[in-house]
């Protein structure tokens, strides 16, 4: 009885949800110059990224994109972020999207890590009322000391990723695509970026996240998708595209 | 705000909010910002450098007119060179416009109003700071008249635009073909010798004066030269050909910026 009751509380809450991305027949090609002993003088060839796909995502979703390197996950987000041309098909998506690739939103060389908050902070949207407040997060949260207000051509790559992840991750998206993001700073640094990042995830409204991280696709998403050379491979609960995943990795094969 | 992505565009429908349109803003002061820095990078003199540099060019010219003895007006070379360099600067922005489609915004897509908003804004400060500082020299130094002066000026506003919408016609080609950049040099090379920048149209005769007719900028420069009291052919040369090459280069620039959203999309997957 109480199962039954679950079930219809559960359909029901799908049946309510708003997609907030719809993805119909998607395909990708790169337009490659290529040079040949046969074409000495090149030529264009076309390299196919993705392949038919068709996804439908519901607003509150987390989902984890999973897949090996070259398998489409970073393609499939700069599409879904409108910065990559479809050669076919069509997305539809609902509210703004910030696409979170590598750490750095734009920051100019010759501004201070400051200058270049303030001035991005204005391109991004926040307030002047709010600039304060967002300053003072990013600040908290680099930890960079003095050094925030230094020439950003004088940091470490460490001290940048800091500075862009906290910056990146103090905007408040709808839609919120992540590419691999945590790969910078030392291992402090990325215990903090992951419980801020937790805190991001939960507060933007849908969440798809590019990573080999297993352990926060498991703990943080609630549905998975496999991509291997363009294609979907599975589209399920978080945990069944894990362990889908981990067997095709495991045993080379699909 | 719904959005859609397809192979003709990515197109957010409905009107712009307030608070859109106060972003697009800050993000055109962004881009515009951007570009200058770039453009100053980590020189003493930054902009400075845009005013004095077809000042310096104009006085090596000078320079080697007085070796050769040849009769030139200073005003002419001035105004010659000046209009020349942004003609030059202008097309090879223009053709190089569509290479960065972020705006310098990495984590989200900028409009392409916003794009379109900073270069139209860059072009003005631009061609006025490449300019100004020429204007200053014919007003102060030569006595040309203020109308003189207005006529230089709107000229290099002109000039600067008519360019940059060539150069954004020719972007497509040249991002699938970059031998074209070099082509448009040597091009621009033949043009600067085969102009009348550094001299006045009636300094020649024959081939060269006929060959000088074809040349559009021909009609801005000598226009220019002839509203600054200077020796010009102006009145001389077949102005319907000119109302041609206007007529062509206002289509190409209305055809550059109305097509910087397609091409700024078609170009994301070449590579």
């Amino acid at each position: 009885m109480v199962l039954e009751s679950e079930i219809e509380q559960e359909s029901l809450t799908t049946s309510n949800k708003k997609e907030a991305i719809i993805i119909s027949e998607l395909n990708v090609d790169y337009h490659m110059f290529s040079r040949s002993r046969k074409k000495p003088f090149g030529e264009f060839v076309n390299f196919s990224a993705l392949k038919n796909l068709n996804i439908e995502i519901f607003e509150g979703e987390i989902v984890a994109l999973l897949g090996r390197n070259g398998a489409g996950k970073s393609t499939l987000l700069k599409c879904i972020a409108g910065l990559l041309r479809p050669s076919r098909g069509e997305i539809v998506s609902h509210g703004r999207i910030i696409l979170l690739s590598g750490a750095d939103p734009g920051f100019i060389p010759q501004l201070t890590g400051r200058q270049n908050v303030i001035e991005l902070a204005l391109a991004y949207g926040i307030t002047k009322s709010e600039l304060s407040d967002f300053i003072k997060s990013i600040e908290d949260f680099a930890d960079i000391g003095e050094a925030f207000d230094r020439k950003f051509s004088g940091y470490s790559t460490g001290m940048r990723g800091k500075v862009g992840f906290g910056f990146i991750t103090a905007l408040n998206p709808d839609i919120l695509l992540m590419d691999e993001t945590l790969g910078v700073g030392d291992r402090e640094f990325r215990k903090k970026a992951t419980i801020r990042l937790k805190e991001f995830m939960s507060r933007s409204g849908t969440v798809i996240i590019s990573t080999h991280s297993l352990g926060l696709a498991r703990e943080m998403c609630s549905r998975g998708i496999v991509l291997d050379k363009g294609e979907i491979v599975i589209d399920s609960t978080a945990e069944d595209s894990i362990s889908h995943y981990i067997d095709m990795t495991q045993n080379g094969g699909k | 705000m719904k959005r859609v992505v397809n192979s003709e565009f990515c197109k957010e429908i409905g009107d712009l909010s307030s608070d859109d349109m106060k972003l697009d803003n800050n993000r055109m002061k962004f881009i515009l910002k951007k570009k200058f820095r770039h453009m100053s990078g980590r020189r003493r003199l930054g902009l400075v450098w845009l005013v004095l540099d077809p000042i310096v060019v104009s006085v090596v010219y000078l320079f080697i007119f007085t070796v050769l003895r040849a009769s030139t007006r200073v005003e002419s070379i001035f105004i010659g060179i000046t209009l020349f360099r942004l003609m030059q600067v202008s097309l090879k922005l223009g053709m190089n416009s569509v290479q960065d489609f972020t705006g310098g915004l990495k984590a989200e897509r900028v409009r392409t109003r916003v794009l379109t908003g900073a270069m139209v804004r860059y072009r003005i400060i631009d061609n006025f700071l490449q300019s100004g500082g020429v204007a200053l020299i014919l007003f102060f130094g030569y006595n040309v008249s203020p109308s003189g002066i207005g006529i230089f000026l709107l000229t290099a506003q002109l000039i600067g635009f008519l360019s940059e919408g060539v150069g954004m016609n020719l972007a497509p080609l040249a991002k699938k073909i970059p031998d074209v950049t070099n082509l448009v040099t040597y091009l621009l090379m033949i043009l600067f010798y085969a102009s009348p920048a550094l001299y006045p149209l009636s300094f020649t005769n024959g081939i060269h004066y006929y060959l000088n007719t074809l040349h559009p900028f021909t009609y801005f420069v000598e226009t220019s030269r002839y509203f600054a009291g200077l020796d010009s052919e102006i009145l001389n040369l077949d102005l319907r050909f000119f109302g041609v090459f206007l007529f062509i280069l206002l289509l190409l620039i209305w055809r550059g910026y109305s097509l910087i959203d397609n091409l700024r999309w078609r170009m994301t997957t070449w590579s």
